[in-house]
């Protein structure tokens, strides 16, 4: 129970970083984009993923 | 072609304030990166990407197909994984798309992204453009017509090629498209501002 608890702080700490990272580089994105250039569409098609393999873990883990 | 943008740009878009045109001044030419260039980064990601089937591939033959027992350590490990493959995969992407060469009336701009929050805007006048080089060297740059442009300048460049030093300067910027074409427009805009300064 303790091992679970410790890996799963772990990975919430992890998920803070991966998060804090993402933000600045959103941030980076839309303080240096060009007018009409593809930095919307990759921006969405990269939430889209992460977003994809958030829930889907999340949804593995709580069938299992 | 999509990677060599031209267009009657407007210079009073907010997007170009970090590059403090001058009044007179207008953006003739905007142009990125070869996609070709980022190619390696691709092919090295994807390769990632495979990793884990190796891993789940090792771990069912450890254990013999019960792989149910440490599946929820699986489950983890590998979303942390992706999330951190997707993470690298942007901001490469970042390093790469937003790595722009401005060409102006009056200045060369090459702005630089070299990392989270770290970006590099160097400039050179058309008036100390001496010569032009562009370079295309090896399969892939012949195949998709991109390559090295080298500016020589009469003061200071940016260039780390030791092969290329003494009191010319060198401002060289990688992987881009048209190389021949970009060269001529720099030489027809310093001729045309040496001929109306």
């Amino acid at each position: 129970m303790l091992t679970n608890n410790i890996a799963l702080a772990g990975y919430a700490a992890f998920l803070a970083v991966i998060l804090i990272v993402n933000l600045l580089y959103f941030f980076q994105v839309f303080r240096y984009r060009l007018p009409g250039d593809a930095s919307i569409p990759i921006l969405v098609i990269h939430i889209a993923l992460i977003l994809t393999i958030l829930i889907s873990s999340s949804i593995l883990l709580g069938v299992g | 072609m999509p990677h060599l943008i031209e267009y009657d740009i407007d210079t009073n878009d907010p997007s170009f304030l970090y590059l403090n045109l001058h009044d007179n001044e207008e953006i003739k030419v905007v142009v990125r990166h070869h996609w070709a260039g980022f190619l390696g980064t691709l092919v090295i990601v994807l390769a990632m990407a495979l990793f884990p089937l190796v891993i789940i591939f090792a771990v069912n033959l450890l254990l013999s197909g019960d792989l149910q027992s440490v599946r929820s350590l699986l489950i983890v490990a590998f979303s942390g994984y992706y999330l951190f493959l997707l993470t690298f995969l942007f901001g490469a992407w970042i390093n790469y798309y937003y790595d722009i060469l401005f060409i102006t009336n009056e200045r060369v701009l090459n702005v630089s992204q070299e990392g989270l929050l770290a970006r590099k805007v160097s400039e050179l006048s058309l008036r100390q453009v001496q010569n032009v080089t562009a370079q295309v060297t090896g399969f892939l740059q012949t195949l998709f017509n991109f390559g090295h442009l080298i500016i020589e300048t009469a003061g200071e460049g940016t260039t780390d090629d030791p092969t290329r030093s003494g009191l010319q300067g060198y401002f060289t910027i990688h992987d881009l498209p048209e190389p021949n074409r970009l060269a001529r427009v720099i030489l027809e805009l310093h001729r045309s501002g040496n001929a109306n300064p």
